[in-house]
């Protein structure tokens, strides 16, 4: 049979069967004419649960239901499947059944972007997928420092991409209807009925895949320079990235002077700009700094050219100018970001750098073998928090 | 399986079909009797293209699988399908087609990673999905600079994820086969075991924790929405009130870089960024990126805010690692491409740095939001802050008792 015993219902939604009893007789959540609770009900439970901590009285909320104000019917769109309902499963007996350690497993509701649980409370049905695949990693004997990365990884990263999506559902489709009189949950109901969310997931995966398939060509890489520097046929350079910071001179001023939006902007434009820049030679944006961008170049040389086109760039642009140091020497790569004494003395030369400026280490001009740019050293330069002398040069490219 | 004669097999690779001779006569693509190619054998020519853009000289690759030393046969395998081809459709017949403008379909490109396309240039397999999505939306109103923003939003956090996961394969698997010494078929066939299945596995697991974090902004957007329509019917007030912004540094990193030395660095930042972020969800914020030395975070209320930011500074203690120092601010700011900007943001950036080690310092406007917390707040007056104009009330924060 479907659905749930009132008790039930309540463990599932995570409440007392005492609260559940209350927003059924506010009309909030109804039993089928067997008396028993669909998912969909549950559904209904947390999101009034987050109603109210956010603030909304219940009563206010349970009689504009009975007044036909509002309605939570949208949540039985398949869309809304998301709002998973607990599992009959606990972080402790999963981790029994899986052999996966029960702190692991805890943290898939930390990546899902909820508080810490207990080993004693139940999984969520939609977070035993992610069990499934720490079972399976666990077991091919990956270790738990790279298994934890992944989790936040994904956590952080996914949590960027569905709150920009709200973003914009919010801006275009949400507020538009709101001004144009409609009620939200008539929106909701309809849009997401509609082939949105899949539509959306497909789209993801596609560019997952594409991203997959330059991060696996890099292990390729990888595995047959190995491969071939084992049969003795090829000999690896190995030769240390460059980490470059570009900042923009004066943007706390400007955000002052001109405004908030008008400094979103700029980040904005500038972000595009500095992205293709880095693409084009081999790079890649890393992350976007309060007032610049760092970015990461896997041969140092491209790295400056590429340095000295986006600064022209930026002027063209008209933005305000920008300056930039690069400073070459190995990096360890940990949850998607760049760590070690190489990319902080980068980010010291940069903020040396004068407006307009490229400046870069001794370390990236012994590595640098393009003809087209020409270093003039300015001598050995104590940086702040920095020990010690460090010999800088100016980059140009001539003509 | 699919084949195609040369000629198409050149346009789906985005290549000449010299250059597929070159390749069939150096052995690294095989003919069928009727002289076709297998669509899953054609993804060789992409890599080789890579091998090569990375040093590696295509005489010595051809080499090495003659000799037996290499061999691209595990690429044949369906998971290797990411490995997209290219379809029969260019950007630009593609926007005629579908309606979507032609910059917003080339930015798909560039939202992978690649270079900008040209409009001649033909649309990859993979891409075809996004541009479903993106057909869909501007057929509804959706605004074409706020979809192309959408699009990096997106390829950037899913380019961490498969760096990550790229990177763990790399150490966790291929990394100890290489150093027990095995050869490139030995390779293929321990690490095709493990990954059979986790492919999936790993798609399933996105998908869950997308969604399970697009519930969290969801709900925030219905909670408005209903906010709105009970304030409306006069069932409810509705307090508008300004987020808080707030900005932890680590006292001294760059020098403990330099002294500890890189792996600890980059241990630390882990402590505390685990650290941090649990402290910030418990009470209703998030970190939303992590800066040099330090985190940046959204706190909805800035009450809240404030008693996090004291746990965290207690936490970072506790756990040893060196003292933080924290700023808060409350009031506008412009979420846009899954960051935050404005002048609160840069004002709250400014009192982090004028905090002393083990302090927690906030704005006026975050006193006047915290009438609920359990906090002590000392004035210490107005304060010159470097590049903010005039003088900021700034309050030290502490527990009370």
């Amino acid at each position: 049979m479907d659905g749930y015993e009132l008790a039930e219902a309540a463990q599932r939604a995570g409440i007392s069967a005492e609260e559940l009893r209350r927003l059924v007789e506010l009309g909030i959540v109804s039993p089928g004419a067997d008396g028993r609770f669909t998912s969909g009900a549950a559904r209904r439970v947390s999101l009034v649960r987050s109603l109210v901590d956010a603030g909304v009285p219940l009563d206010g909320l349970g009689a504009a239901i009975r007044g036909g104000q509002l309605s939570l019917d949208f949540l039985d769109a398949p869309a809304f499947e998301r709002f998973s309902a607990l599992s009959d499963i606990t972080f402790a007996q999963l981790a029994e059944r899986s052999g996966v350690p029960v702190e692991l497993l805890m943290l898939i509701r930390e990546a899902a972007g909820s508080p810490a649980p207990l080993p004693g409370d139940l999984v969520r049905d939609e977070e035993l997928a992610f069990a499934d695949l720490l079972e399976l990693s666990v077991h091919a004997g990956f270790s738990r420092t790279a298994t934890q990365q992944l989790l936040r990884v994904h956590g952080d990263a996914m949590r960027r991409v569905a709150e920009t999506e709200s973003a914009i559902w919010a801006s275009e489709v949400i507020q538009p209807a709101m001004d144009a009189g409609k009620r939200p949950d008539e929106v909701l109901g309809v849009e997401f009925g509609d082939r949105f969310a899949e539509t959306s997931e497909r789209a993801m995966m596609g560019m997952y895949h594409l991203r997959q398939g330059q991060a696996w060509t890099v292990n390729l890489i990888d595995g047959l320079e190995v491969m071939l520097a084992a049969a003795g046929l090829h000999s690896r350079l190995d030769h240390p990235p460059a980490m470059c910071f570009l900042d923009i001179t004066g943007y706390t001023r400007l955000t002052q002077e001109r405004g908030d939006a008008a400094a979103a902007e700029l980040a904005d434009r500038l972000g595009r700009l500095v992205q293709r820049s880095a693409v084009n030679h081999g790079g890649r944006t890393v992350k976007w700094l309060g007032d610049g961008v760092m970015l990461i170049f896997p041969k140092p040389g491209p790295g400056v050219a590429a340095a000295l086109e986006m600064v022209a760039g930026v002027a063209e642009a008209g933005l305000p100018p920008a300056h930039v140091g690069l400073h070459a020497g190995p990096v360890i790569f940990q949850e998607g970001d760049y760590y070690g004494q190489t990319v902080n003395v980068a980010a010291r030369i940069a903020d040396y750098a004068r407006p307009g400026e490229v400046v870069v280490s001794q370390e990236v001009v012994d590595a640098s073998d393009d003809a087209g740019i020409q270093f003039r050293e300015i001598g050995p330069v104590e940086l702040k928090g920095v020990a010690g002398a460090v010999r800088l040069h100016t980059a140009s490219r001539p003509g | 399986m699919e084949r195609y004669g040369l000629a198409e097999a050149a346009e789906r690779t985005g290549t000449s079909v010299d250059e597929l001779d070159r390749l069939i006569e150096l052995g690294i693509l095989t003919l069928d009797p009727e002289h076709r190619l297998a669509a899953n054998s054609i993804r060789r020519v992409g890599v080789v293209r890579s091998l090569v853009a990375a040093g590696m000289p295509l005489e010595l690759l051809a080499g090495a699988v003659h000799s037996g030393d290499l061999s691209f046969d595990f690429l044949d395998d369906p998971a290797y399908s990411r490995f997209a081809l290219f379809t029969d459709e260019t950007f630009q017949e593609l926007s005629v087609r579908t309606g979507v403008p032609l910059p917003l379909l080339m930015a798909v490109r560039e939202a992978t990673g690649s270079r900008q396309p040209f409009p001649e240039d033909r649309v990859r397999e993979d891409e075809m999905a996004v541009v479903t999505l993106l057909e869909f939306q501007v057929a509804r109103g959706f605004r074409p600079f706020i979809l192309e923003r959408n699009l990096r939003v997106i390829g950037d956090s899913l380019r961490r994820i498969a760096d990550v996961s790229g990177d763990a394969w790399r150490s966790e698997v291929l990394e100890p086969l290489y150093t027990a010494g095995s050869g490139g078929a030995e390779i293929g066939v321990a690490s095709g075991e493990i990954s059979e299945g986790m492919t999936e596995l790993e798609e399933h697991a996105l998908l869950a924790i997308y969604r399970a974090q697009s519930v969290h902004v969801w709900t925030g957007n219905i909670v408005t929405g209903f906010g709105a329509v009970l304030e409306r019917a006069g069932l409810h007030d509705r307090l508008d009130q300004s987020p808080a912004m707030c900005f932890l540094d680590i006292t001294g990193y760059t020098r403990l870089t330099q002294e500890r030395g890189d792996a600890a660095a980059a241990d630390l930042a882990t402590k505390l960024a685990r650290l941090v972020e649990r402290t910030s969800v418990r009470h209703g914020g998030r970190p939303v990126k992590w800066l040099g030395d330090g985190v940046m975070f959204y706190f909805k209320d800035p009450g809240p805010g404030v008693v996090a930011a004291l746990e965290m500074v207690a936490g970072v203690a506790e756990a040893g690692l060196p003292p933080a120092h924290v700023g808060l601010h409350a009031g506008p700011v412009i979420f846009q491409g899954g960051d935050y900007y404005g002048q609160t943001v840069n004002l709250a950036s400014r009192i982090a740095d004028y905090a002393r080690p083990g302090e927690v310092l906030v704005s006026q406007e975050v006193v006047d939001a915290s009438g609920g917390a359990a906090v002590h707040f000392a004035e210490i007056g107005p304060v010159e802050l470097k590049g903010v104009s005039g003088a900021v009330r700034l309050h030290s924060a502490s527990r009370p008792g």
